[in-house]
């Protein structure tokens, strides 16, 4: 399992997959339906593959207290617990219209932002996490990988602004190398 | 200060210096490049924006006028003005209608102006100028002087409407804007909604009036519009640029210095004594909620907007704000708060003491909920609270969502109990928009002795159009239209109330393509087995006569009880995005199957790629190639119709630019309405759902 990520990001990035969100220079082309071959041919887990001893299993539904209250979100004794610590997150790359350069969010559902057409008025849940990949991709734009994905990292808690103004209060620090990054099959 | 306008005043007209050299928009981009090394200095821009500066004659009498104004509207005049090297200007004097505009308003930086721009360049203002009370067409002028006497001046013109009627004053207007609804979106409502035998709809739709008309909707730099100029030129009777709201383009980088234009909640707050609410499925933020009151040449600036919203109410008469976007109003230390310095405003002295309204901090950890608390509104979260507001509540906010709440489709599965959408958001218990509206309706009575301007948006119309989800976006029509009787009703017991519903702009190029030929578990079964054009295009889509007439169930809760029947509404896209498409309904916004929840098992199932509106419903094989190059579809350029009924409402006829619209409607206000202005031929329709209304009473249908 290991090297998913790697897999996907160089087939990505070498195919140019997602014309939205290529890497090298941050060139930028509309989406090519020949592209899709390239995330198809690759080979999915049947299973999850195991948990490591220092890592633990978060869902999004354990971030915050719910129903959300009146006010802000109110962080769970447990996502507090896990900050600084690893953890495997299952969600959905987020669709960015303005992509940044080595960071992405990750949600519990798929969700396109179109930030050109409407700012931060978006349809993004409020349980969310900022994934900050690690070199060589913190500086570049990462492509965009559809389908759900499996990711594990160091948690970081805590508010922050992001560099596109966006304030973020759960990232990922990536793994590096990575260590699981999965899709689910070809739909055909 | 006495004004005239030059066409009672002919001997001012012409009276003013020919503009060295003149210069226009179209030229600006060269004139940029020119201005190095030209000898003379320049105006690169004059505000208003008119034809005449930008090169062309005088509009004649009947003529084409860029820039129009109500009598006393206020507004900001502005020039950009560019030194020869090494210069300044020594000053700046601006006249309207040969008379010289003075007094202690005027404003000139250097600093903060476009890095784009020469070293130097000045952009002198006169902030919140109040527009000549007489009617007609107007010269602007600005003339400036180098410290080495050399002189520069430049020429626009304007118009000022005249506030013209007799008759019965309107005393509210409901503005209902169905974002990004065009012909085709209220057609596919209605026959879901009301259902088509041998040709003819059942029934009409709320929004179905006999007063009628089209608007064309293009911005002032291009011919589709977005959300921001589309939703502030119905309310300042002026163009904007694209992402703009409430002001004219300027030279500046800051992105709440730009020139001001007067709304009309603030104009008829001044003058009539108008209160303001505001009601939208939105993040309240978003353009169209803050087309009503916030000035702004970025759309995207959430926190100065919504702070705006507040600093400003004594100008805008704000009473009643509903929606989403919480997460602006959060300190920036709570979770999910999104405020940001940088996306905060802080206006000059000037301009904040010529407008009235406080100049305002850059204060990410303001606490703005407590803020509209201790100015007196009451604060609710959930639709259980808003639902139990007490009686006497006079001023009201409430935050639904940390950004735009979930849509019809999704909350009315979520109390169906047929989807988890709004569950797994968090926020289980939103309110419908018709149930918002209701309770406005009574605050704002309560509140405003004078009456009231109350805008509602149906958001995610647009939003579901750009995704390219036919369901959602109908179903989002629906709860619209339910606003719509619910305002018809309000108009009914209160006959001084004009009631308008339109569009910003349309989205996606909707049109309604025909119906399935097949049932639906026949087009589940094609959807999910593929074979492309062959097997889900041409053996699915019925055209003409073999469409035949969809017929859908309506629930007792008003929405369909299902989208998914034998013989369906098919929708295709002019203005799409790449896609796949498969006609059946989507069961999410977008698919999702990670496990939100502990213990769940992750859902390998979910192919990649449907969780994005181009990849959605791959299965089927039935790929279109985008008609325009993003990911999501976009909006056009067609006009959209509008419709009126209440007092007023046949003042709504023919094709009408969205600028008309303001004039009309300050002038049932201010003017009254001619008593000789009949309902067209055929009376004002009314659905069932509004001839069922008690007049003294305007609870929404549940």
């Amino acid at each position: 399992m290991d090297g998913y990520l790697t897999l996907l990001l160089i087939a990505a990035i070498g195919a140019g997959v997602s014309g939205q969100v290529l890497a090298h220079g941050g060139s930028v082309r509309p989406y090519s339906i020949t592209d899709l071959a390239v995330v198809r041919r690759l080979q999915i887990p049947a299973t999850p593959p195991p948990l490591r001893g220092d890592t633990s299993l978060l869902h999004f539904e354990e971030f915050f207290n719910r129903p959300i209250g009146p006010r802000g979100l109110v962080a769970t004794t447990r996502l507090m617990a896990l900050d600084g610590q690893r953890v495997r997150l299952f969600g959905y790359m987020v669709l960015h219209d303005v992509p940044l350069s080595g960071r992405f969010i990750l949600a519990p559902r798929p969700v396109t932002l179109a930030e050109k057409a409407d700012g931060q008025a978006d349809d993004l849940p409020p349980a969310v996490v900022t994934v900050i990949a690690p070199p060589p991709f913190n500086s570049t734009l990462l492509p965009y990988v559809p389908g759900m994905l499996l990711l594990e990292g160091r948690l970081q808690i805590g508010v922050a602004a992001e560099p596109d103004g966006r304030l973020s209060y759960v990232r990922l620090l990536l793994d590096w190398p990575p260590a699981v990054l999965a899709t689910s099959g070809d739909p055909r | 200060m006495t004004l005239l306008p030059v066409n009672v005043l002919p001997a001012i007209r012409g009276n003013y210096p020919a503009r060295r050299p003149v210069c226009g928009l179209l030229l600006v981009a060269g004139m940029l490049v020119a201005t190095m090394a030209q000898a003379t200095p320049q105006v690169l821009r004059l505000t208003p924006p008119s034809y005449l500066f930008s090169g062309s004659e005088r509009a004649g009498a009947d003529g084409v006028m860029l820039a129009r104004f109500l009598p006393r509207q206020h507004l900001d005049l502005q020039a950009t003005l560019v030194p020869d090297a090494g210069q300044t200007f020594t000053s700046v004097t601006f006249s309207v209608g040969g008379v010289v505009v003075n007094g202690g308003q005027a404003e000139q930086t250097t600093s903060g102006v476009s890095p784009k721009l020469p070293p130097g360049t000045l952009v002198a203002s006169y902030r919140g100028w109040s527009a000549p009370l007489q009617a007609g067409d107007y010269l602007l002028s600005v003339e400036a002087q180098q410290d080495d006497g050399q002189r520069v001046s430049a020429r626009g013109e304007f118009r000022v409407e005249r506030l013209a009627g007799s008759g019965r004053k309107v005393r509210n207007i409901i503005f209902m804007l169905g974002d990004g609804m065009g012909a085709a979106q209220r057609t596919g409502a209605r026959i879901m909604l009301r259902g088509i035998r041998q040709g003819k709809a059942s029934a009409p739709l709320a929004m179905d009036m006999a007063n009628t008309a089209f608007v064309s909707t293009s911005s002032l730099d291009g011919l589709v519009t977005d959300s921001a100029p589309g939703m502030s030129s119905y309310f300042t009777g002026n163009k904007h640029r694209n992402e703009t709201e409430g002001v004219f383009p300027d030279d500046t980088v800051d992105a709440f210095d730009n020139p001001r234009i007067e709304y009309l909640p603030a104009y008829l707050h001044r003058l009539a004594g108008k209160n303001l609410g505001v009601v939208t499925t939105a993040d309240v933020s978003d353009a169209t909620p803050a087309a009503t009151a916030v000035h702004t040449e970025k759309r995207r600036n959430g926190t100065g907007i919504v702070d705006q919203f507040l600093d400003e109410r004594a100008r805008s008469g704000l009473s009643v704000l509903l929606g989403g976007g919480r997460k602006w109003f959060l300190p920036a230390a709570v979770p999910g708060s999104g405020r940001t310095a940088e996306r905060d405003m802080v206006l000059s002295t000037t301009a904040a003491q010529a407008w009235g309204v406080s100049a305002g901090l850059r204060d990410p950890q303001r606490d703005l909920i407590a803020d509209f608390q201790q100015a007196g509104f009451g604060y609710v979260a959930t639709a259980a609270e808003l639902a139990a507001i007490p009686a006497d509540t006079t001023r009201l906010l409430g935050l639904f969502a940390y950004s735009n709440m979930n849509v019809s489709l999704d909350k009315i599965g979520g109390r169906r109990g047929t989807s988890r959408v709004v569950a797994d958001y968090g926020l289980p218990d939103q309110p419908m928009l018709d149930e918002m509206t209701d309770q406005a309706l009574h605050v704002l009575e309560r509140a405003s002795p004078q009456g009231f301007v109350l805008l509602v948006e149906g958001a995610s119309i647009d939003k579901q159009a750009h995704a390219m989800d036919a369901e959602r976006w109908l179903l989002e029509v629906i709860e619209f239209d339910r606003t719509v009787a619910l305002a018809r009703r309000y108009a009914v017991s209160h006959p001084d109330t004009l009631v308008v519903v339109t569009a910003d702009h349309e989205t996606a190029g909707a049109s309604l393509i025909g119906a399935s030929r097949v049932s639906a578990a026949e087009l589940a079964k094609r959807a999910a087995k593929g074979g492309g054009e062959a097997f889900l295009r041409d053996g699915v889509v019925g055209t003409y006569e073999t469409a035949g007439f969809p017929q859908y169930h309506i629930a007792a809760d008003g929405y369909p009880d299902t989208t998914e029947i034998d013989g369906k509404l098919l929708v295709g896209y002019g203005a799409n995005a790449d896609r796949y498409e498969d006609w059946v309904t989507n069961q999410r916004p977008l698919p999702e199957g990670g496990p939100v929840s502990p213990g769940a098992v992750p859902n390998y199932g979910v192919p990649p790629g449907m969780d994005r509106p181009d990849l959605r419903d791959a299965a089927g094989g039935l790929f279109f190639l985008g008609q325009v190059p993003d990911s999501v579809a976009a909006h056009t350029a067609v006009d959209v119709p509008l419709t009126a009924d209440g007092l007023g409402g046949a003042l709504f006829h023919g094709v009408l630019d969205n600028t008309d619209v303001f004039f009309k409607l300050a002038n049932a206000v201010l003017a009254g309405v001619d008593a000789s202005l009949k309902p067209i031929a055929g009376g004002t329709t009314r659905p069932a759902n509004v001839k069922a209304a008690t007049p003294a009473k305007t609870s929404a249908a549940k």
